[in-house]
């Protein structure tokens, strides 16, 4: 009868290996993370399928009426990896994972340091990192743990 | 001793004499040594019986038939289970790891739900937690940092209005 112990194999594979959707960094396994770059804005903006995750929250967070996608990169690290994502228009973000979910982040704009933080990262509660000005907007960068 | 003599001495230890082979038996016993020795060496006989019956009784033979059915069932099933004792107690086995599994997946999912992410775990977790520290780098820039438990977002705003970069000219 070897059919219950492949199944329970499996499970018990599946448990150890985080099972049920769990956060990668969290768990000491490599983790991937990804930047949406969004300028934020009042001129009218078409609506764009690619912010359909985060339009709807950050409408409610923000003043500005239209969200313009800009572009969006990840990378994939192990903890303690350290790695860029490259965005358009020179911005930069230079990641450094640590332990129990958090990352290191700094935001560069061609050589220019904007920004510095560490922040825990996670799938279902995005950090938004904004206010840099550009074409009459904001630029926002939201960073989430796929 | 003749054989009359010793069926006589038998039924007067048997209690059956009649009162006048009663006085013929005595009258025997009192005349012969070797009726006396034969009388007390068959008294020693039935009470050694009587002794071995009272310290093992004859067993019931309802209760003996029933033990005897009892003991063929259990031989029977011992013949069946010995050639897949090893199969049964390897199912045995995966059954209990296999319940073991899900018994911790749905703990981990039960902890997952009640610790993992989720609006009511962003509400718990402190905003120290989501945001360790920030520098902002632009001189003259300043920062705010706040959360919203609806959307799930935490943000860190930089208002930094007031610096002209070339490139937005």
């Amino acid at each position: 009868m070897k059919i219950p112990y492949r199944v329970a194999a499996v499970l018990a594979v599946w448990l150890l290996a985080g099972g049920n959707g769990g956060e990668a960094v969290a768990q000491g396994n490599p983790a991937t993370v990804q930047a949406l770059m969004i300028q934020a804005q009042n001129d009218s903006a078409p609506m764009d399928r690619r912010l359909e995750r985060v339009e709807f929250r950050l409408r409610r967070v923000f003043g500005f009426q239209f969200y313009r996608y800009l572009g969006e990169g990840s990378i994939s690290l192990p903890p303690g990896g350290e790695g860029a994502i490259r965005l358009p228009d020179g911005h930069r973000l230079q990641i450094r994972l640590g332990g129990k979910g958090k990352a290191e982040v700094r935001w560069f704009r061609g050589d220019e340091a904007l920004l510095s933080t560490s922040v825990g990262l996670s799938r279902d509660a995005p950090i938004v990192l904004g206010g840099i000005p550009a074409n009459g907007g904001k630029i926002i960068i939201v960073l989430t743990e796929q | 001793m003749k054989k009359s003599d010793a069926r006589l001495i038998s039924r007067g230890l048997d209690g059956s004499l009649s009162p006048e082979e009663r006085q013929r038996m005595d009258a025997l016993l009192a005349a012969s040594a070797e009726a006396r020795a034969t009388r007390q060496a068959w008294e020693a006989l039935g009470d050694g019986v009587r002794d071995h019956a009272a310290r093992h009784p004859a067993p019931d033979p309802a209760l003996a038939w029933q033990d005897i059915r009892r003991e063929i069932r259990r031989l029977d099933a011992e013949r069946q289970d010995a050639p897949d004792a090893g199969w049964l107690f390897r199912f045995r086995v995966a059954g209990a790891v296999a319940a073991l599994v899900v018994i911790g997946l749905l703990g981990l999912s039960a902890w997952r739900l009640l610790e993992g992410p989720g609006a009511s775990s962003f509400a718990a977790t402190p905003l120290s937690e989501r945001v360790e520290w920030v520098i902002a780098e632009v001189p003259g820039a300043s920062t705010m940092i706040y959360t919203d438990p609806e959307t799930e977002l935490t943000v860190i705003w930089m208002d930094i209005a007031q610096i002209h970069d070339p490139r937005d000219s």
